[in-house]
Protein backbone atom coordinates (compact mmCIF):
# COMPACT_ATOMS: atom_id res chain seq x y z
CA UNK A 1 0.00 0.00 0.00
CA UNK A 2 1.21 3.09 -0.89
CA UNK A 3 0.19 7.07 0.32
CA UNK A 4 0.86 8.09 -3.17
CA UNK A 5 -1.29 11.58 -3.72
CA UNK A 6 0.83 13.21 -6.97
CA UNK A 7 -0.26 16.21 -7.53
CA UNK A 8 1.82 16.72 -10.23
CA UNK A 9 -0.12 17.65 -13.65
CA UNK A 10 0.72 15.85 -16.78
CA UNK A 11 2.32 19.14 -18.39
CA UNK A 12 4.70 19.67 -15.92
CA UNK A 13 6.09 16.09 -16.86
CA UNK A 14 8.69 15.76 -18.69
CA UNK A 15 11.47 13.29 -20.19
CA UNK A 16 14.73 13.60 -18.29
CA UNK A 17 17.30 13.86 -20.33
CA UNK A 18 20.33 15.25 -19.63
CA UNK A 19 20.35 17.32 -22.95
CA UNK A 20 18.13 20.58 -22.36
CA UNK A 21 16.07 20.81 -24.93
CA UNK A 22 14.92 24.10 -24.65
CA UNK A 23 18.75 25.10 -24.86
CA UNK A 24 19.29 22.71 -27.75
CA UNK A 25 15.83 24.66 -29.51
CA UNK A 26 17.32 27.54 -28.94
CA UNK A 27 20.99 27.33 -30.09
CA UNK A 28 19.38 25.52 -33.11
CA UNK A 29 17.52 27.99 -34.53
CA UNK A 30 19.68 30.55 -34.34
CA UNK A 31 22.43 28.44 -35.97
CA UNK A 32 19.24 28.66 -39.13
CA UNK A 33 19.34 31.82 -38.13
CA UNK A 34 22.58 32.37 -38.75
CA UNK A 35 22.99 30.14 -41.37
CA UNK A 36 19.69 31.73 -43.49
CA UNK A 37 21.28 34.94 -42.88
CA UNK A 38 24.72 34.13 -44.04
CA UNK A 39 23.10 32.38 -47.00
CA UNK A 40 20.98 35.30 -47.82
CA UNK A 41 24.33 37.56 -47.53
CA UNK A 42 26.14 35.20 -50.17
CA UNK A 43 22.67 35.25 -52.63
CA UNK A 44 22.84 39.17 -52.74
CA UNK A 45 26.45 39.35 -53.23
CA UNK A 46 26.62 36.48 -55.75
CA UNK A 47 23.21 38.36 -57.57
CA UNK A 48 25.30 41.68 -57.16
CA UNK A 49 27.97 40.48 -58.77
CA UNK A 50 26.03 38.68 -61.63
CA UNK A 51 24.60 42.38 -62.27
CA UNK A 52 27.89 43.34 -62.46
CA UNK A 53 28.71 40.79 -64.96
CA UNK A 54 25.93 40.93 -66.98
CA UNK A 55 26.49 44.60 -67.54
CA UNK A 56 30.12 43.62 -68.62
CA UNK A 57 29.13 41.43 -71.12
CA UNK A 58 25.80 43.94 -72.23
CA UNK A 59 28.68 46.41 -72.52
CA UNK A 60 30.82 44.44 -74.61
CA UNK A 61 28.16 42.67 -77.04
CA UNK A 62 26.99 46.13 -77.71
CA UNK A 63 30.83 47.00 -78.90
CA UNK A 64 31.10 43.80 -80.81
CA UNK A 65 27.85 43.46 -82.07
CA UNK A 66 28.71 45.30 -85.38
CA UNK A 67 32.11 43.41 -85.74
CA UNK A 68 29.81 39.81 -85.43
CA UNK A 69 27.52 40.65 -87.77
CA UNK A 70 30.02 41.61 -90.39
CA UNK A 71 32.03 38.18 -89.34
CA UNK A 72 28.58 36.61 -89.96
CA UNK A 73 27.88 38.07 -93.01
CA UNK A 74 31.51 37.07 -94.33
CA UNK A 75 31.29 33.88 -93.42
CA UNK A 76 28.11 32.92 -94.90
CA UNK A 77 29.20 34.36 -97.99
CA UNK A 78 32.51 31.83 -97.72
CA UNK A 79 29.81 29.36 -97.29
CA UNK A 80 28.14 30.04 -100.26
CA UNK A 81 31.72 30.47 -102.55
CA UNK A 82 33.17 27.36 -100.76
CA UNK A 83 30.22 25.50 -102.25
CA UNK A 84 30.45 26.92 -105.17
CA UNK A 85 33.75 26.26 -105.71
CA UNK A 86 33.02 23.02 -104.26
CA UNK A 87 30.59 22.12 -106.98
CA UNK A 88 32.51 23.96 -110.02
CA UNK A 89 35.63 21.36 -108.85
CA UNK A 90 33.02 18.27 -108.99
CA UNK A 91 31.85 19.41 -112.47
CA UNK A 92 36.01 19.93 -113.76
CA UNK A 93 36.76 16.64 -112.63
CA UNK A 94 34.02 14.93 -114.32
CA UNK A 95 35.35 16.37 -117.86
CA UNK A 96 38.10 15.05 -119.74
CA UNK A 97 40.92 17.23 -120.70
CA UNK A 98 40.57 16.56 -124.57
CA UNK A 99 43.41 18.29 -125.56
CA UNK A 100 46.08 16.80 -123.33
CA UNK A 101 44.85 13.25 -124.30
CA UNK A 102 44.78 14.05 -127.95
CA UNK A 103 48.42 14.77 -127.79
CA UNK A 104 49.11 11.97 -125.52
CA UNK A 105 47.33 9.89 -128.59
CA UNK A 106 49.53 11.11 -130.88
CA UNK A 107 52.40 10.73 -129.39
CA UNK A 108 51.77 6.94 -129.20
CA UNK A 109 50.44 6.45 -132.55
CA UNK A 110 53.04 4.70 -134.83
CA UNK A 111 53.63 6.30 -138.26
CA UNK A 112 52.21 3.97 -140.77
CA UNK A 113 48.65 4.19 -138.82
CA UNK A 114 46.22 6.96 -140.66
CA UNK A 115 43.73 7.73 -138.85
CA UNK A 116 40.56 8.75 -140.68
CA UNK A 117 38.48 9.04 -138.00
CA UNK A 118 38.12 10.10 -134.06
CA UNK A 119 34.90 10.82 -131.78
CA UNK A 120 34.60 10.99 -128.81
CA UNK A 121 30.62 10.09 -127.11
CA UNK A 122 29.85 10.80 -123.58
CA UNK A 123 27.13 9.94 -121.27
CA UNK A 124 25.82 10.49 -117.71
CA UNK A 125 24.94 7.68 -115.08
CA UNK A 126 25.30 6.78 -111.49
CA UNK A 127 27.88 5.08 -109.32
CA UNK A 128 26.79 1.64 -108.74
CA UNK A 129 26.93 2.07 -104.74
CA UNK A 130 25.42 5.39 -104.41
CA UNK A 131 23.47 8.15 -106.50
CA UNK A 132 26.23 10.09 -107.04
CA UNK A 133 25.67 11.60 -110.84
CA UNK A 134 28.73 10.07 -113.45
CA UNK A 135 29.76 11.32 -116.59
CA UNK A 136 31.42 8.35 -118.81
CA UNK A 137 33.54 8.91 -121.89
CA UNK A 138 34.18 6.75 -124.63
CA UNK A 139 36.57 7.26 -127.87
CA UNK A 140 35.82 5.64 -131.38
CA UNK A 141 39.09 5.37 -133.92
CA UNK A 142 39.46 4.32 -137.16
CA UNK A 143 42.22 3.83 -139.36
CA UNK A 144 43.48 2.60 -142.26
CA UNK A 145 47.31 1.18 -142.47
CA UNK A 146 49.70 -0.26 -145.06
CA UNK A 147 52.33 -2.59 -145.14
CA UNK A 148 53.58 -5.84 -144.73
CA UNK A 149 52.60 -6.45 -140.50
CA UNK A 150 49.58 -4.10 -140.18
CA UNK A 151 48.12 -6.10 -137.29
CA UNK A 152 51.48 -5.56 -135.01
CA UNK A 153 51.04 -2.07 -135.32
CA UNK A 154 47.62 -1.82 -134.20
CA UNK A 155 48.32 -4.44 -131.35
CA UNK A 156 51.14 -1.81 -130.61
CA UNK A 157 48.66 1.18 -130.32
CA UNK A 158 46.27 -1.29 -128.42
CA UNK A 159 49.51 -1.94 -125.83
CA UNK A 160 50.14 1.88 -125.81
CA UNK A 161 46.52 2.95 -124.73
CA UNK A 162 46.92 -0.19 -122.36
CA UNK A 163 50.10 1.26 -120.72
CA UNK A 164 50.07 2.67 -117.12
CA UNK A 165 50.08 6.28 -119.07
CA UNK A 166 47.02 5.73 -119.94
CA UNK A 167 45.58 2.75 -117.63
CA UNK A 168 44.62 5.40 -114.46
CA UNK A 169 42.20 6.61 -116.39
CA UNK A 170 41.12 3.97 -119.38
CA UNK A 171 38.42 1.17 -118.10
CA UNK A 172 38.96 -0.76 -121.61
CA UNK A 173 40.47 -0.61 -125.02
CA UNK A 174 38.99 -3.27 -127.69
CA UNK A 175 38.85 -3.72 -131.40
CA UNK A 176 35.29 -5.25 -132.05
CA UNK A 177 34.19 -7.85 -134.24
CA UNK A 178 35.18 -7.40 -137.75
CA UNK A 179 37.08 -4.30 -136.84
CA UNK A 180 40.19 -5.12 -138.59
CA UNK A 181 39.81 -6.09 -142.19
CA UNK A 182 41.45 -5.83 -145.17
CA UNK A 183 40.26 -4.08 -148.57
CA UNK A 184 41.94 -3.61 -152.13
CA UNK A 185 41.52 -0.27 -153.47
CA UNK A 186 42.60 1.03 -157.16
CA UNK A 187 44.50 4.35 -157.02
CA UNK A 188 43.84 5.32 -160.75
CA UNK A 189 41.74 3.51 -163.01
CA UNK A 190 45.16 2.55 -164.71
CA UNK A 191 46.69 1.93 -161.76
CA UNK A 192 47.81 -1.63 -159.50
CA UNK A 193 45.87 -2.39 -157.01
CA UNK A 194 46.85 -2.18 -153.44
CA UNK A 195 45.38 -3.64 -150.27
CA UNK A 196 44.81 -1.42 -147.83
CA UNK A 197 44.11 -2.46 -143.92
CA UNK A 198 41.23 -0.60 -141.88
CA UNK A 199 40.80 -1.14 -138.08
CA UNK A 200 38.52 0.28 -135.72
CA UNK A 201 38.65 0.90 -132.04
CA UNK A 202 37.03 1.40 -128.92
CA UNK A 203 38.33 3.09 -126.10
CA UNK A 204 36.38 3.13 -122.68
CA UNK A 205 36.97 5.72 -120.11
CA UNK A 206 36.70 4.98 -116.14
CA UNK A 207 33.54 7.08 -115.07
CA UNK A 208 34.12 10.58 -113.74
CA UNK A 209 32.06 11.39 -110.82
CA UNK A 210 30.95 14.66 -108.96
CA UNK A 211 32.18 14.44 -105.42
CA UNK B 1 -0.75 -11.61 -30.01
CA UNK B 2 -1.64 -9.08 -27.06
CA UNK B 3 -0.01 -11.08 -24.44
CA UNK B 4 3.21 -11.49 -26.55
CA UNK B 5 3.03 -7.75 -27.34
CA UNK B 6 2.07 -7.36 -23.28
CA UNK B 7 5.44 -9.29 -22.20
CA UNK B 8 8.00 -7.84 -24.53
CA UNK B 9 10.10 -5.28 -22.50
CA UNK B 10 9.15 -2.55 -25.22
CA UNK B 11 5.30 -2.65 -24.90
CA UNK B 12 5.61 -2.54 -21.05
CA UNK B 13 5.54 0.98 -19.39
CA UNK B 14 8.57 2.85 -18.70
CA UNK B 15 9.20 1.71 -14.50
CA UNK B 16 11.57 4.07 -11.96
CA UNK B 17 14.45 2.47 -10.71
CA UNK B 18 16.04 5.39 -9.31
CA UNK B 19 14.66 8.17 -7.96
CA UNK B 20 15.60 11.13 -5.83
CA UNK B 21 13.55 12.08 -2.99
CA UNK B 22 13.23 16.05 -1.94
CA UNK B 23 11.89 17.52 0.74
CA UNK B 24 11.37 21.29 0.45
CA UNK B 25 10.32 24.36 1.84
CA UNK B 26 11.65 23.73 5.52
CA UNK B 27 14.30 24.97 7.35
CA UNK B 28 17.08 22.87 5.10
CA UNK B 29 16.20 20.50 2.11
CA UNK B 30 16.19 17.52 2.70
CA UNK B 31 17.65 14.81 -0.07
CA UNK B 32 17.65 11.20 -0.64
CA UNK B 33 18.46 8.89 -3.66
CA UNK B 34 16.82 5.52 -3.82
CA UNK B 35 17.61 2.43 -6.31
CA UNK B 36 15.84 -0.39 -6.58
CA UNK B 37 16.95 -3.39 -8.20
CA UNK B 38 14.64 -6.44 -8.51
CA UNK B 39 12.66 -6.16 -5.60
CA UNK B 40 15.08 -4.78 -3.18
CA UNK B 41 15.05 -1.25 -2.94
CA UNK B 42 18.78 0.62 -1.70
CA UNK B 43 19.73 3.74 0.15
CA UNK B 44 22.15 5.34 -2.38
CA UNK B 45 23.01 8.85 -1.38
CA UNK B 46 21.34 11.13 1.40
CA UNK B 47 22.30 14.71 1.95
CA UNK B 48 21.17 18.09 3.70
CA UNK B 49 21.17 21.24 0.94
CA UNK B 50 20.82 24.67 1.32
CA UNK B 51 16.91 26.02 2.05
CA UNK B 52 15.07 26.84 -0.74
CA UNK B 53 12.59 29.65 0.48
CA UNK B 54 9.03 28.55 0.00
CA UNK B 55 6.50 31.55 -1.31
CA UNK B 56 3.64 32.82 0.90
CA UNK B 57 0.06 33.56 -0.23
CA UNK B 58 1.89 37.82 0.24
CA UNK B 59 4.71 37.15 -2.61
CA UNK B 60 4.09 37.60 -6.08
CA UNK B 61 4.83 34.59 -8.92
CA UNK B 62 8.36 33.39 -7.75
CA UNK B 63 10.83 31.39 -9.74
CA UNK B 64 13.62 30.51 -7.89
CA UNK B 65 17.02 29.71 -8.88
CA UNK B 66 17.19 25.83 -9.98
CA UNK B 67 17.85 23.10 -7.49
CA UNK B 68 21.69 22.25 -7.78
CA UNK B 69 22.12 18.70 -6.63
CA UNK B 70 25.51 16.78 -6.42
CA UNK B 71 26.56 14.32 -8.10
CA UNK B 72 25.70 11.34 -5.92
CA UNK B 73 21.97 12.94 -5.62
CA UNK B 74 21.29 13.24 -9.76
CA UNK B 75 19.25 10.69 -9.99
CA UNK B 76 16.81 10.65 -13.84
CA UNK B 77 13.84 10.85 -11.83
CA UNK B 78 12.96 13.45 -8.64
CA UNK B 79 9.93 12.63 -6.31
CA UNK B 80 9.58 16.56 -5.15
CA UNK B 81 7.67 16.47 -1.04
CA UNK B 82 6.43 20.65 -0.32
CA UNK B 83 6.95 21.13 3.46
CA UNK B 84 4.25 24.24 3.40
CA UNK B 85 2.50 25.15 6.51
CA UNK B 86 -0.72 26.10 4.19
CA UNK B 87 -0.47 22.68 2.80
CA UNK B 88 -4.03 21.03 4.34
CA UNK B 89 -3.76 16.96 4.96
CA UNK B 90 -6.96 14.74 5.94
CA UNK B 91 -8.10 11.42 6.09
CA UNK B 92 -11.72 11.05 4.60
CA UNK B 93 -14.63 8.81 5.19
CA UNK B 94 -16.91 8.57 2.55
CA UNK B 95 -19.51 6.32 1.88
CA UNK B 96 -18.17 3.50 -0.46
CA UNK B 97 -20.74 3.60 -4.11
CA UNK B 98 -20.04 3.01 -7.86
CA UNK B 99 -21.13 6.87 -8.06
CA UNK B 100 -18.40 7.97 -5.74
CA UNK B 101 -15.76 8.93 -8.05
CA UNK B 102 -18.26 11.70 -9.67
CA UNK B 103 -18.63 13.05 -6.40
CA UNK B 104 -14.67 13.08 -5.28
CA UNK B 105 -14.94 16.66 -7.18
CA UNK B 106 -13.36 19.59 -6.23
CA UNK B 107 -16.07 21.51 -4.72
CA UNK B 108 -16.71 18.15 -1.94
CA UNK B 109 -12.79 18.26 -1.13
CA UNK B 110 -12.62 22.61 -0.79
CA UNK B 111 -15.66 21.81 1.52
CA UNK B 112 -14.26 18.77 3.55
CA UNK B 113 -10.56 19.99 3.71
CA UNK B 114 -11.75 23.41 4.84
CA UNK B 115 -10.11 25.40 2.17
CA UNK B 116 -11.26 28.93 2.53
CA UNK B 117 -12.90 30.87 -0.56
CA UNK B 118 -10.87 32.46 -3.01
CA UNK B 119 -7.42 30.61 -2.61
CA UNK B 120 -6.01 28.27 -5.26
CA UNK B 121 -4.90 25.05 -4.15
CA UNK B 122 -3.99 22.00 -6.16
CA UNK B 123 -6.02 19.05 -4.50
CA UNK B 124 -4.96 15.53 -5.18
CA UNK B 125 -6.25 12.28 -3.29
CA UNK B 126 -5.95 8.63 -3.30
CA UNK B 127 -7.88 5.72 -1.64
CA UNK B 128 -6.55 3.70 0.93
CA UNK B 129 -8.74 1.37 1.97
CA UNK B 130 -12.28 0.39 1.93
CA UNK B 131 -14.15 -1.05 5.04
CA UNK B 132 -17.46 -1.74 5.04
CA UNK B 133 -19.88 0.60 3.57
CA UNK B 134 -16.98 3.81 3.83
CA UNK B 135 -13.96 3.92 2.27
CA UNK B 136 -11.06 6.21 3.94
CA UNK B 137 -9.73 8.84 0.94
CA UNK B 138 -6.24 10.62 1.49
CA UNK B 139 -7.18 14.03 0.45
CA UNK B 140 -4.18 16.03 0.26
CA UNK B 141 -4.37 19.92 -0.75
CA UNK B 142 -1.40 22.11 -1.54
CA UNK B 143 -1.38 26.06 -2.28
CA UNK B 144 -1.05 26.17 -6.56
CA UNK B 145 1.61 28.88 -6.25
CA UNK B 146 3.47 26.41 -4.25
CA UNK B 147 3.06 23.37 -6.21
CA UNK B 148 4.52 25.60 -9.23
CA UNK B 149 6.82 26.95 -7.80
CA UNK B 150 8.33 23.18 -6.40
CA UNK B 151 8.40 22.76 -10.13
CA UNK B 152 9.98 25.04 -11.25
CA UNK B 153 12.99 24.29 -8.51
CA UNK B 154 14.00 21.14 -11.52
CA UNK B 155 13.36 23.48 -15.04
CA UNK B 156 15.65 21.34 -17.27
CA UNK B 157 17.60 18.77 -17.35
CA UNK B 158 17.74 15.39 -14.62
CA UNK B 159 16.66 15.23 -12.68
CA UNK B 160 13.26 15.35 -14.26
CA UNK B 161 9.84 16.49 -11.82
CA UNK B 162 7.95 12.34 -11.82
CA UNK B 163 5.75 13.44 -8.73
CA UNK B 164 4.71 16.16 -6.07
CA UNK B 165 3.80 15.67 -2.94
CA UNK B 166 2.71 16.85 0.50
CA UNK B 167 5.63 16.08 2.45
CA UNK B 168 2.79 15.19 5.06
CA UNK B 169 2.16 12.62 2.96
CA UNK B 170 4.69 11.63 1.38
CA UNK B 171 6.18 10.71 5.11
CA UNK B 172 3.42 8.03 5.48
CA UNK B 173 4.68 6.20 2.85
CA UNK B 174 8.11 6.00 4.98
CA UNK B 175 5.99 5.41 8.61
CA UNK B 176 4.28 2.44 6.82
CA UNK B 177 7.64 0.76 5.53
CA UNK B 178 9.12 1.51 9.05
CA UNK B 179 6.29 -0.16 10.97
CA UNK B 180 6.08 -3.20 8.72
CA UNK B 181 9.79 -3.90 8.67
CA UNK B 182 10.53 -3.34 12.24
CA UNK B 183 8.02 -3.52 14.76
CA UNK B 184 5.49 -6.45 12.75
CA UNK B 185 2.85 -3.84 12.03
CA UNK B 186 1.58 -3.42 15.91
CA UNK B 187 -0.78 -0.18 16.44
CA UNK B 188 1.53 2.89 16.63
CA UNK B 189 1.59 6.76 15.72
CA UNK B 190 3.79 8.21 14.42
CA UNK B 191 4.46 11.91 15.00
CA UNK B 192 6.50 14.07 12.14
CA UNK B 193 7.55 17.74 13.08
CA UNK B 194 8.20 20.41 10.86
CA UNK B 195 8.85 23.86 10.85
CA UNK B 196 5.28 24.98 11.41
CA UNK B 197 3.14 21.61 11.55
CA UNK B 198 3.19 18.59 12.73
CA UNK B 199 1.52 15.71 11.32
CA UNK B 200 0.40 13.06 13.33
CA UNK B 201 -0.03 9.40 11.72
CA UNK B 202 -2.03 6.40 13.57
CA UNK B 203 -1.45 3.16 12.07
CA UNK B 204 -3.15 -0.40 12.49
CA UNK B 205 -2.49 -3.79 11.22
CA UNK B 206 0.20 -1.56 8.67
CA UNK B 207 -2.40 0.97 7.09
CA UNK B 208 -3.22 4.17 8.22
CA UNK B 209 -6.44 4.33 10.63
CA UNK B 210 -6.28 8.24 11.73
CA UNK B 211 -4.46 10.99 10.26
CA UNK B 212 -3.94 14.74 12.48
CA UNK B 213 -2.53 17.83 11.46
CA UNK B 214 -1.00 20.47 14.13
CA UNK B 215 -0.33 23.93 14.00
CA UNK B 216 2.98 23.37 15.86
CA UNK B 217 6.31 23.02 14.63
CA UNK B 218 9.68 23.43 16.08
CA UNK B 219 9.32 27.23 15.61
CA UNK B 220 6.82 27.27 18.23
CA UNK B 221 8.94 25.19 20.29
CA UNK B 222 12.46 27.83 19.81
CA UNK B 223 10.17 30.81 20.58
CA UNK B 224 8.62 29.45 23.83
CA UNK B 225 11.87 29.01 24.87
CA UNK B 226 13.10 32.16 23.54
CA UNK B 227 10.26 33.93 25.48
CA UNK B 228 11.24 31.76 28.50
CA UNK B 229 14.79 32.32 28.98
CA UNK B 230 15.35 35.55 26.52
CA UNK B 231 18.12 33.95 24.52
CA UNK B 232 18.65 34.41 20.56
CA UNK B 233 16.35 32.24 18.22
CA UNK B 234 20.13 30.80 17.07
CA UNK B 235 21.69 29.59 20.32
CA UNK B 236 18.60 27.48 21.31
CA UNK B 237 19.15 24.48 19.33
CA UNK B 238 22.84 24.40 21.05
CA UNK B 239 21.01 25.25 24.47
CA UNK B 240 18.74 22.54 24.23
CA UNK B 241 21.48 20.18 23.54
CA UNK B 242 24.14 21.20 25.71
CA UNK B 243 22.00 20.73 28.81
CA UNK B 244 22.90 24.35 29.65
CA UNK B 245 19.38 25.14 31.02
CA UNK B 246 15.91 22.74 31.60
CA UNK B 247 13.87 23.62 28.74
CA UNK B 248 11.47 21.14 30.43
CA UNK B 249 8.62 23.30 31.50
CA UNK B 250 8.58 25.55 28.43
CA UNK B 251 8.68 22.58 25.79
CA UNK B 252 6.19 20.85 27.94
CA UNK B 253 3.78 24.40 27.89
CA UNK B 254 4.56 24.09 24.14
CA UNK B 255 3.96 20.92 22.63
CA UNK B 256 0.58 20.87 24.78
CA UNK B 257 -1.53 21.29 21.60
CA UNK B 258 0.31 18.24 20.24
CA UNK B 259 -0.26 16.08 23.60
CA UNK B 260 -4.19 16.84 22.98
CA UNK B 261 -3.83 15.71 19.47
CA UNK B 262 -2.42 12.77 20.75
CA UNK B 263 -4.69 11.67 23.22
CA UNK B 264 -7.29 12.25 20.64
CA UNK B 265 -5.69 10.02 17.95
CA UNK B 266 -5.07 7.03 20.27
CA UNK B 267 -8.64 7.20 22.17
CA UNK B 268 -9.76 7.22 18.80
CA UNK B 269 -8.17 4.71 17.02
CA UNK B 270 -8.46 2.43 20.39
CA UNK B 271 -11.58 2.81 20.52
CA UNK B 272 -13.11 2.12 16.99
CA UNK B 273 -9.93 -0.59 16.81
CA UNK B 274 -10.31 -2.45 19.77
CA UNK B 275 -6.45 -1.79 20.23
CA UNK B 276 -3.59 -0.21 22.41
CA UNK B 277 -1.07 2.08 20.90
CA UNK B 278 1.74 0.34 21.51
CA UNK B 279 4.32 2.82 20.03
CA UNK B 280 5.03 6.50 19.59
CA UNK B 281 7.63 7.38 16.97
CA UNK B 282 9.16 10.40 16.69
CA UNK B 283 10.94 12.37 13.54
CA UNK B 284 11.66 15.32 11.98
CA UNK B 285 13.05 19.00 13.04
CA UNK B 286 12.79 17.38 16.84
CA UNK B 287 13.98 20.22 19.16
CA UNK B 288 14.83 18.84 22.77
CA UNK B 289 13.35 15.73 22.69
CA UNK B 290 14.40 14.29 25.99
CA UNK B 291 12.03 16.89 27.64
CA UNK B 292 9.32 15.19 25.28
CA UNK B 293 9.36 12.06 27.20
CA UNK B 294 7.63 12.92 30.53
CA UNK B 295 4.56 15.26 29.05
CA UNK B 296 3.76 11.75 26.53
CA UNK B 297 4.64 9.48 28.77
CA UNK B 298 1.99 11.35 31.36
CA UNK B 299 -0.60 11.39 28.77
CA UNK B 300 -0.02 8.51 26.63
CA UNK B 301 1.38 6.16 28.88
CA UNK B 302 3.77 4.68 26.31
CA UNK B 303 7.29 6.42 25.94
CA UNK B 304 7.97 7.72 22.87
CA UNK B 305 11.75 6.77 20.51
CA UNK B 306 12.74 9.35 18.23
CA UNK B 307 13.57 7.03 14.65
CA UNK B 308 15.82 7.40 11.62
CA UNK B 309 14.26 7.11 8.73
CA UNK B 310 17.26 6.23 6.82
CA UNK B 311 17.09 3.10 8.54
CA UNK B 312 14.21 2.03 6.62
CA UNK B 313 16.28 0.49 3.59
CA UNK B 314 19.84 -0.83 3.51
CA UNK B 315 22.31 1.81 2.83
CA UNK B 316 25.25 1.67 1.02
CA UNK B 317 28.49 2.38 2.50
CA UNK B 318 29.46 5.66 2.09
CA UNK B 319 25.70 6.92 1.45
CA UNK B 320 25.22 9.69 4.09
CA UNK B 321 27.18 12.69 4.05
CA UNK B 322 28.29 14.31 6.75
CA UNK B 323 25.93 16.96 7.08
CA UNK B 324 23.50 14.15 7.74
CA UNK B 325 25.05 12.82 10.96
CA UNK B 326 22.80 13.85 13.81
CA UNK B 327 19.73 14.96 11.42
CA UNK B 328 18.93 11.92 10.15
CA UNK B 329 15.42 11.96 11.69
CA UNK B 330 14.44 14.85 9.59
CA UNK B 331 14.24 12.36 6.18
CA UNK B 332 11.32 10.41 6.90
CA UNK B 333 9.55 13.08 4.16
CA UNK B 334 12.09 12.66 1.31
CA UNK B 335 12.34 8.92 2.25
CA UNK B 336 8.47 8.57 1.89
CA UNK B 337 8.49 10.15 -1.61
CA UNK B 338 10.90 8.04 -3.21
CA UNK B 339 9.48 5.68 -1.62
CA UNK B 340 5.87 6.21 -3.02
CA UNK B 341 6.96 6.31 -6.94
CA UNK B 342 9.67 2.67 -6.34
CA UNK B 343 6.65 1.08 -4.40
CA UNK B 344 4.00 2.36 -6.92
CA UNK B 345 5.67 0.61 -10.00
CA UNK B 346 6.95 -1.96 -8.09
Amino acid sequence: MTYHVDLLLDDERRIASPVNMRLVLRVGAAVVAVVSLLLIVALFVKSREAKFQSEAAQAQWARLEPQFKYLTELRAARGELRAASLLMESFRRTRLPLGDELAELQAGIPADIQLLSLRVTHFAGKQKTSTIATRSYELHLTGKLTGDDPKESVDSLLAYLSSPAFSNRVEAVSVPNNGFRKETVRKTPAGEPRTVWFFELNCRYRPRSFE
Amino acid sequence: MTGVFAKLKFGRKAVRTDVVGLDVGDATTRAVRVTRVGDALTLVAADLLPPVELPSDETGDVRPLPLVLPKTLRARYAAVAVTSPQACIRLLSVPAGTDNRANLNFGFFMERLGLPEGTVHRIGYEVVSTENRDQNVLAVSVPEKQTRWAVSLLPQGIPAPYSLQSSGAAALNCFARELTTHHADVPAIFVQVAGDVTHVAAFYKGRLAFYRQCQLGSHAIVRAIQDKLGIEEKLVPGALEDDLIDASAPIASAIDPLLRQLVLVREFVERKRSCRIEKILLSGSLLGTKYWNDPIVKVMGVAPATWNPLDTLPCQPGALAERVKGNESRFASAMGAALAVLEMES
